[in-house]
């Protein structure tokens, strides 16, 4: 490896920037194909109840009305959408339209017309009759054993347990328990496109897909699964996508779209309005937890016990996975050597829970960070002095016996963190006297890099360089606007020393990208599949300088390859351009300049962060200011340091919204409150406070260049950073998520100031 | 075949016409923040829209006979940013300002905000507490002139006829020793900007010659009630009392005694108390010190 890095570590620009601000980009709902049809869904307009009746006559008689659809003519092939590999164990539970509706946003029917108003009006007059069933969106309530069931069996999904060392006895010897109950809510991704989805049908009956995704293997999988068909007559490929951050992991619309498109042989496009992606596609899962932390009398964590209850939804998706990625997160942070997680999951006439960007970690963190910065309090003690001394330490085992934590530098990011944020005195100055009070308050965080461990965790390349010097790396990439493919280019580009201009990495296609095992998702991009373009680069890098020195006669420790050009060391008059070189490569020795290989993530290190928060509340309205944020993080190493600041930026606006105002609500029927953008409360540009980015960069050596995941460690610690800073300038104790005005008012009016 | 005709007078007289032959499926467009959404929401796709967005002889502001004009085709991008506006009717500038986005702002009109008449719109309010009056042209082409709580009478009710339409305000110019200003919170929300109202607030005060005693007072409280209505007690508690924490006190406790009237005990309005009472703080900020206090409002 050179000294001195060219690409990697530099702020190049996302690869299609120019094409999104002009745009000219083509999103999803841009495309046409001929002959299109446009598809519309009918979601449930109630929590719970079985369809007696559906009347489309109305609909169909609509001028331009091609088909109307409901569980009468859909397959009955149940599916779990969080799937994403053949062999995953997973409970199936949902349908293309379902015949008992489960949650409001439930899948009921879907008019196909020939355009898109024609659909819409259509489904206002589909008449559905329910048999009413009482609806249970109180987790709580939904364990009670009289509780109305959800689906066949009880509402209790699963109940599991993680432990090391002794919590029992290590209670027992504590000088001090402090317990808290944390709530954290159902939260919508908010992704500026919402769901869309366009499918085709050829000839010979093969199927092919458009759509916004995640994985595409997983789309196949859940459309073959769903339509009882054979994943290889079915081809998904990556559209542009206007967002996901997690929403779009699970299939929600691909196997509806792809049925619909089957059944009239036609095209057809099926895009969601803003009420049907909040309610109707996939949540941030709502958790209630119990933390109970055991310490000692100089602040040394000796045991902690918690207790989470896990809200799926009305589907189970992937209900038992966020519980237990959610708890292997609690083990990776602190050094604690007597510690039980116990998660129980319930289903509960609320929309889906699903992937969201952390996957539990925001709730894990949120319910733990907010009892330990209480605990430091009931000491007396400084928060972060306290974490300091129970912090893990680089090289520290997963006590779990999981994968190790690698090269974890939580304890470099609290240390500056604390001093560029100007910590001590922040904390310890005098309380404000008027009606506008500060509090600062911080939170430590914890993720992983991807599967290793847990599931498979793989992906096959092939890069090539073509005869006019471009690199080209096929693999399954979808790019989230994070900068995926760009990431890909300068790792890539520095590996082999070429024009970053001259790499070309296409999105997904299950038809001509190698396989990957698990898609965009799980944090795994930079450190597995940038590990793997790595490694391909390096073993196109080495295949070029064997043919350079076969074709120069010379010793391969003489080849130099740099800015694209290779040269002997000894022996100026040979050069070749690494066009000219792939060139002779086909042309002599019938090769090609390019490898193809399968990458095994070599582990699965632990990303951590710190985030550090001064708030102001309003002590007569309870409303919040956010003044400022700092952000810490130990990435290893920025590939890019524009997106991983970017990220940041990003992650931070959705941790403030948790914190403050995010959240899925209902009326007693189980009805959604919060339909639209008027109602359900992102936090805005003039809301958002200064967020100063820091980073960590010292390393981790099984990621390629040092690199390991910021994308969604970077939204964890955010939340219970400004709770603690609430609770901080007004001495009160928040325990639902979102901190609104209206909680924080009931806590200080509890609290009697 | 179902139709909806689309007209866009390009003059008062034209707009006459248009509302001449006005029934219950004509709807006046006025930028169509509300409309336009409201329309697709209830599946209306038959029916006559008078566009009153390319009357260009109504988009004006200005100062004429001691009154303050202000044409039916105004956004309320104008309106916020118009200088005479800011000193001279603050309270209607700052409401004005507040409303949704900036690109709402951009394409709404007050005219359209009043007419729809929601409990929540920022600008009724602020135009009841500057005593405005809006001028009502019907098919006949004769303006009358309606005060705004003879015209907002209701949830979404209004007194105009259906071959009415407003097409200007005329706001009394006050002198020099007036002060006015407007605030609001959304619902549930930390949120300083894109905000529906949940409570808010419009005072206009005249103070005597030495600028310190208030000699009269007009104080609106807008999105507690079905419209928004005189807050009296809280208007008494500033009205020629002396200077200090006790007039503060007696103002804000008014605003709040208002608001626990007006929600009847509902649970999910309690908010509005405390929300008033924060209003009610920063509101007199404003109204007494040239340099209001910090904060999160």
């Amino acid at each position: 490896m050179r000294e001195s890095l060219k690409y990697v570590g530099a702020s190049v620009p996302i690869h299609d920037a120019e094409q999104k601000v002009t745009g000219k980009l083509r999103y999803l709902d841009d495309m046409v194909l001929p002959d299109m049809l446009h598809g519309k869904l009918l979601l449930s307009n109630v929590a719970h109840g079985n369809i007696k009746r559906i009347d489309a006559a109305k609909a169909k008689a609509l001028p331009g009305v091609v088909a109307v659809f409901t569980h009468m003519d859909a397959p009955v092939n149940r599916y779990n959408s969080h799937k994403w590999i053949d062999g995953m164990e997973v409970v199936k539970d949902e349908r293309i339209f379902t015949e008992k509706v489960r949650f409001y946003g439930d899948r009921v029917a879907a008019v196909v017309a020939v355009d898109r108003q024609t659909a819409e009006r259509a489904v206002g007059l589909i008449e559905v009759e329910y048999e009413m069933l009482p609806a249970v969106i109180d987790p709580v309530e939904a364990l009670r054993p009289n509780a109305e069931r959800i689906h066949e069996n009880v509402n209790l999904l699963y109940r599991k347990t993680l432990e090391c060392g002794n919590v029992e006895t290590a209670m027992q010897a504590a000088c001090r328990i402090v317990e808290d109950r944390v709530e954290t809510p159902k939260i919508h991704h908010a992704a500026m496109e919402t769901h869309a989805c366009l499918a085709d049908v050829d000839p010979a009956g093969n199927l092919t897909v458009w759509t916004p995704c995640q994985v595409i293997f997983q789309a196949q999988l859940i459309i073959a699964e769903a339509l009882g068909i054979p994943g290889s007559k079915v081809r998904v490929i990556k559209s542009a996508i206007g967002g996901s951050f997690g929403g779009k992991g699970q299939p929600v619309l691909e196997p509806v779209c792809a049925f619909l498109a089957q059944k009239l042989n036609r095209p057809v496009k099926l895009v969601m309005d803003r009420g049907q992606a909040i309610a109707g596609t996939r949540t941030r899962t709502k958790t209630i937890g119990t933390v109970r932390t055991a310490v000692d009398h100089n602040g040394m964590i000796m045991a902690r016990d918690i207790d989470v209850l896990v809200d799926a939804g009305g589907y189970f998706t992937n209900g038992d996975a966020v519980a237990m990625a959610m708890g292997k997160k609690a083990f990776k942070l602190y050094r604690i050597e007597n510690q039980r997680y116990t998660a129980a999951g319930v289903y509960t006439n609320t929309p889906i829970g699903g992937a969201a960007r952390g996957y539990g970690s925001p709730q894990i963190h949120a319910i733990t960070e907010i009892n330990l910065e209480n605990t430091a309090r009931q000491l007396g003690m400084d928060p972060v002095e306290f974490r300091l001394k129970n912090l893990v330490h680089p090289y520290d085992k997963d006590p779990l016996g999981g994968p190790e934590l690698g090269n974890a530098r939580i304890l470099d990011c609290v240390r500056q963190g604390a001093a560029a944020f100007n910590w001590k005195e922040r904390y310890f100055r005098p309380k404000d006297q008027g009606r506008y009070v500060r509090g600062v308050g911080m939170a430590c965080c914890a993720h992983g890099n991807g599967y290793y461990g847990a599931y498979p965790d793989f992906i096959t390349l092939s890069l090539r360089i073509a005869a006019d010097g471009f690199a080209i790396l096929k693999g399954a990439f979808h790019d989230l606007g994070c900068g995926t493919n760009t990431t890909m280019m300068q790792i890539v580009a520095e590996t082999l020393d070429m024009d970053i201009s001259k790499i070309y990495v296409p999105e997904a296609d299950t038809l001509v990208s190698p396989f990957d095992s698990a898609g965009t998702q799980a944090s795994r991009v930079t450190y597995v599949c940038g590990g793997a373009a790595m490694q391909a680069a390096q073993k196109v890098r080495e295949k070029m300088r064997r043919y350079a020195a076969r074709y120069f006669s010379c010793d391969v420790e003489a080849v130099v390859m740099e800015n694209g050009r290779v040269r002997i060391s000894d022996k100026p008059s040979a050069t070749l351009s690494y066009g000219e070189l792939a060139a002779i490569i086909q042309k002599t020795y019938s090769d090609e300049a390019g490898e193809t290989i399968t990458y095994q993530s070599p582990g699965n290190p632990t990303s951590y962060g710190a985030n550090f928060a001064e708030v102001e509340v309003d002590t007569v309205t309870g409303r919040v200011k956010v003044l400022e944020l700092l952000a810490v993080h130990d990435v290893g190493k920025a590939i890019n340091k524009g997106f991983v600041e970017g990220q940041v930026q990003g992650a931070v606006q959705m941790g403030l919204g948790m914190a403050l105002s995010e959240e899925i609500t209902f009326d007693t029927q189980g009805r959604v409150q919060t339909m639209n953008f008027g109602k359900y409360h992102v936090i805005n540009a003039p809301d958002m406070p200064e967020i100063k980015v820091l980073l960590v960069e010292e390393l981790e050596e099984s990621g390629p260049y040092g690199a390991k995941s910021v994308g969604e460690v970077a939204t964890v610690a955010t939340a219970p950073a400004v709770i603690n800073a609430i609770n901080h300038a007004v001495g009160i104790n928040i325990d639902k998520l979102p901190a609104t005005p209206e909680r924080i008012m009931e806590k200080m009016k509890v609290r009697g100031r | 075949m179902e139709q909806l005709v689309y007209e866009s007078p390009r003059s008062v007289h034209e707009l006459a016409y248009c509302l001449r032959n006005a029934d219950q499926n004509t709807y006046l467009l006025s930028g169509g923040t509300d409309l336009v959404i409201k329309l697709r929401k209830l599946g209306v796709h038959a029916g006559r829209i008078i566009d009153m967005t390319r009357l260009e002889a109504l988009n004006y502001i200005k100062i004429e006979d001691g009154c303050i004009r202000i044409g039916a085709n105004t956004t309320f991008a104008d309106i916020s940013r118009n200088e005479e506006l800011r000193r001279y009717a603050t309270c209607l500038a700052e409401a004005a300002a507040q409303v949704g986005s900036q690109q709402i702002r951009n394409t709404a009109r007050m005219a359209g905000n009043v007419a729809n008449s929601s409990p929540r719109g920022d600008s009724i309010p602020a135009l009841l507490a500057l005593d405005a009056k809006a001028g009502i042209l019907n098919g006949k082409g004769e303006i009358t002139y309606k005060k705004m709580d003879e015209l907002v009478v209701g949830i979404g009710k209004n007194t105009l006829q259906k071959d009415e339409a407003i097409v200007e305000f005329l706001i009394p110019c006050p002198d020099e020793s007036h002060r006015s200003t407007f605030g609001k919170f959304g619902r549930e929300s930390h949120r300083t900007s894109v905000v529906i109202s949940h409570i808010n607030i419009a005072a206009v005060i005249i103070l005597d010659k030495q600028g310190t005693l208030v000699k009269s007072a007009r104080v609106v409280i807008g999105s507690a009630a079905p419209v928004p209505y005189r807050a009296e007690a809280a208007e008494k508690a500033l009205t020629d009392n002396a200077a200090g924490l006790a007039r503060l006190n007696a103002f804000v406790d008014a605003l709040q005694k208002h608001v626990i009237e007006s929600i009847h005990g509902n649970k999910r309005y309690e908010n509005k108390i405390d929300g008033i009472a924060g209003l009610g703080y920063s509101v007199y900020d404003r109204l007494f010190t040239s340099q209001p206090a910090g904060g999160a409002e």
